[in-house]
């Protein structure tokens, strides 16, 4: 299965550098002239559709690296000016048209891209950079900015959802510090692959068939954080860094719980169960979780996104326990994979291809109400590839998603997890978020 | 059906539906190191409940028992013996 397209065509790239260190052009470089975005980053142009209307939030993610030393910044800026990849993201148009698939198109210009330096911080994830929005009609995509905290080396790089997801986020790190080396052989596997022609009946009848479901799932009663505060304005954001052994002992608690692979199902379970006590009175839960949809074994594309979703409606009152949110997330997924669903929702996406970001966002918030999810989730586990010289510990900032307002992130890296809220003032207080945070990290670690 | 029979049903179904093309997976590839994750062991799961009508009982679902194409085969075979 193929998801993401380009028109395949590749052009022999002309170095045109005005910065001091070009990219090794003795390298033999192929770059896409064009990358049409696939039905994925069209949901992400909707979302930025979204943004433009409410004007909250914003649909970019973070990345934090704490380094291990400031030398090792040094190392990561000699790949950053060296590196053909970046120079490609540097000179890419987002064409955008009424009518027609939007592409990123290579412009060749000679722009570069560098690390930005700033004094310390005071705050280990700075507000200044995390509200420095990338804009797309200024064509930023990928920013990364050097500060200290506390008298430690950090990088935090920021990603427009619109041409990376989660997954290429890890990945171009695992580039900066030389663990993805780009070379002539590998290049063209970190872009997404030529699109392969489906029968357009079957991908209407995949579109009723998500539809379906995703209208069982997303029914009347449903629970989603009420507007408590109008005067407030802005997202806030809390994190907590859990230490090895009580990372052991969650996965522990995961299997107790009767999750089998991995904590994913475990990690919703409690922030479903904090979500129902401390801030709705609901008892139905609405929550899409994201679904990786590279194919595995390969290091995959870098560029576009690759994440399907798998819907769960969820009962959870006060009393239900997390076992038994964890076999309500379990049944669903078994029912939803066992007939392709992440398959058939990306086939809907593609569809948003064809039609432009202000339609689409017409459409969503009509048959949706304009609800995304009761709150949404991601949750990601750092690969074997990491570079520890250089790299000491790095954290996931997800996206000020509006609506719903609330995210959680769960990430591990060097066996030790943590996880980031994000969250709207308008609808949570820091009161509320303090007791959500608490309730969550004592579901998480609960003998 | 024998433990070399089951290892070739899941070799195929990981070549044609988790893994990308021309990635090479044998009966001892420890699965996690080819990118293999929790949602495709679960699929592998459910593939082997369709393809021979075989709810894994809850014990089994350990990840000691998921770590390479044998290791699941063997589950399978020793299913077939008791």
């Amino acid at each position: 299965m193929q998801l993401f397209s380009t028109t395949g065509k590749f052009i022999k790239k002309r170095y045109n550098h005005r910065g001091p260190s070009p990219p090794d052009s003795s390298i033999m470089t192929f770059l896409p002239k064009k990358i049409y975005l696939n039905g994925s980053d069209c949901f992400h142009l909707m979302l930025e559709k979204s943004r433009e209307l409410t004007r909250e939030g914003n649909n970019q993610f973070y990345l934090c690296v704490q380094l291990q030393t400031r030398e090792a910044l040094e190392t990561i800026e000699q790949t950053v000016q060296q590196s053909p990849l970046l120079d490609w993201i540097a000179n890419i148009r987002l064409i955008n048209p009424q009518i027609g698939v939007p592409f990123f198109r290579y412009m060749n210009q000679g722009n570069t891209l560098t690390v930005r330096h700033h004094e310390n911080f005071t705050e280990q994830f700075p507000a200044q950079l995390l509200n420095d929005t990338l804009s797309l009609k200024n064509n930023s995509f990928f920013r990364i900015d050097a500060y200290s905290f506390n008298g430690k080396q950090y990088l935090l790089l920021t990603f427009h959802h619109v041409l990376f997801d989660g997954k290429g986020a890890g990945m171009m790190l695992q580039h900066l510090t030389g663990q993805l080396p780009v070379d002539n052989t590998t290049f063209s596997s970190l872009f997404p692959q030529q699109l392969k022609w489906k029968n357009p009946l079957r991908q209407w009848q995949n579109l009723i068939r998500v539809k379906k479901q995703v209208e069982q799932t997303n029914k009347a009663e449903t629970a989603y954080l009420e507007v408590k505060n109008n005067r407030e304005t802005g997202f806030g954001m809390t994190s907590h860094l859990f230490s090895e052994e009580e990372t052991a002992f969650i996965r522990e608690n995961a299997i107790k719980n009767g999750v089998r692979f991995g904590l994913n199902f475990f990690q919703v379970a409690c922030i479903a169960k904090a979500f129902r006590t401390v801030l709705t009175e609901t008892d139905s839960q609405w929550v899409p979780i994201p679904y990786n949809g590279r194919k595995r074994g390969v290091p995959g594309a870098i560029i576009s996104n690759h994440t399907s979703f798998i819907f769960h409606r969820l009962n959870v009152t006060p009393e239900t326990s997390l076992r038994e949110i964890a076999v309500q997330l379990q049944q669903q997924m078994n029912e939803q994979l066992k007939c392709g669903l992440p398959e058939k929702y990306n086939d809907l996406l593609q569809l948003m291809r064809f039609f432009p970001a202000w339609f689409n966002h017409l459409v969503t918030t009509q048959s949706s109400k304009g609800k995304i999810a009761s709150f949404l989730y991601s949750s990601t586990e750092a690969g074997e590839k990491e570079n520890t010289e250089l790299v000491k510990q790095q954290w996931i900032l997800p996206p000020f998603s509006y609506p719903p307002g609330f995210t959680v992130n769960f990430y591990t890296y060097h066996n030790r997890l943590n996880f980031h809220i994000v969250f709207s003032r308008k609808h949570v207080d820091s009161e509320q978020i303090n007791t959500f945070k608490t309730t969550l990290i004592h579901l998480l670690t609960q003998k | 059906m024998t433990q070399e029979t089951y290892e070739s049903d899941i070799i195929t179904f990981l070549t044609n539906n988790i893994l990308a093309e021309g990635v090479v997976v044998t009966p001892q590839t420890v699965l996690r190191e080819t990118g293999i994750d929790s949602y495709s062991i679960v699929e592998i799961i459910l593939f082997i409940e369709r393809q021979y009508n075989y709810v894994m009982p809850d014990h089994l679902l350990k990840s000691e028992n998921f770590v390479t194409v044998a290791t699941i085969a063997a589950l399978l075979n020793n299913r077939q013996i008791h």
